[in-house]
């Protein structure tokens, strides 16, 4: 009995359609509910504050990084940079130095950049196994 | 260098354990299931991203993520070192928070040579290309 969970004020209906899903799938009612927490769990992370608050520092980020590129993109070519929720930190000679100064940053988000780079786009295939 | 295949996939799906190299610069070991469908370097859950610090280290460039449905998402891509064995990469980790999957990809893998012994359920990391 150490895996009965007793739950109050489930909504019957609900209850009723993920209990024949759950079986047209094959799976246990307790897998179903399983994968529906936990995608719950995800879907609030997603919109925690944290997460807002860092997509609104890495947006300031690349905006400076932007305008940090403007300024001194072709002046420092070569060097990297490193760019702290929306603010210039360092000019660096090496990728490892940029790293170590990021690191140590108490930053909720970092940028480190080559200078005189433009901004590439990359598409990256996910695949199935993000399914499985 | 050989890993036992994860009994947690039915069938059995071959692993790599391997250490990521944080912001702060510690080893925090991982378990990454090998998707030759992934085309990017390391995949991570959000949360762990973000507990390692590779929000410290994320790169200028800009990755999306292609879902098999053709769907675009934008992952939040760190760039740091792996270290598998005694074999050291420099890769992209990506992560997004509606992603709760830990992959190695093609990124990664075709850094090494992988032989895949299916029924001895073992994947054995033979040499560096």
């Amino acid at each position: 009995m150490g895996n009965v969970i007793v739950v109050k004020n489930v909504d019957k209906d609900i209850y009723r359609r993920v209990k024949s899903v759950a079986a047209l799938k094959g799976y246990t009612l307790g897998r179903a509910l399983t994968e529906a927490m936990k995608l719950w769990l995800l879907i609030n992370e997603a919109a925690s504050r944290d997460y807002l608050e860092y997509l609104s520092c890495r947006e300031k980020s690349e905006r400076k990084l932007k305008e940090v590129q403007e300024k001194y993109g072709e002046k420092f070519k070569g060097k990297y940079v490193i760019i702290c929720d929306g603010e210039l930190i360092k000019i660096c000679d090496n990728e490892d130095e940029a790293f170590m100064v990021a690191g140590k940053s108490n930053a909720k988000q970092c940028i480190i950049a080559r200078l005189g780079e433009v901004t590439k786009e990359h598409k990256v295939e996910m695949g199935m196994g993000i399914l499985s | 260098m050989k890993f036992k295949y994860s009994k947690d996939y039915k069938p059995s799906a071959p692993r790599i354990k391997a250490l990521i190299i944080t912001a702060k610069q510690e080893k925090h070991e991982l378990e990454l299931i090998v998707d030759t469908g992934f085309s990017g370097g390391v995949l991570i859950p959000y949360s762990l991203y973000e507990k390692l610090g590779l929000t410290l280290l994320e790169v200028q460039d800009k990755y999306y993520g292609v879902l098999p449905i053709g769907i675009p998402i934008t992952l939040h891509t760190a760039l740091t070192r792996v270290i598998i064995g005694d074999l050291v990469f420099k890769v992209h980790v990506h992560s997004h928070p509606l992603i709760n999957k830990k992959l190695a990809g093609r990124e990664l893998l075709n850094k090494m040579k992988i032989l895949l012994n299916g029924p001895l359920e073992e994947l054995e990391i033979i040499e560096e290309r």
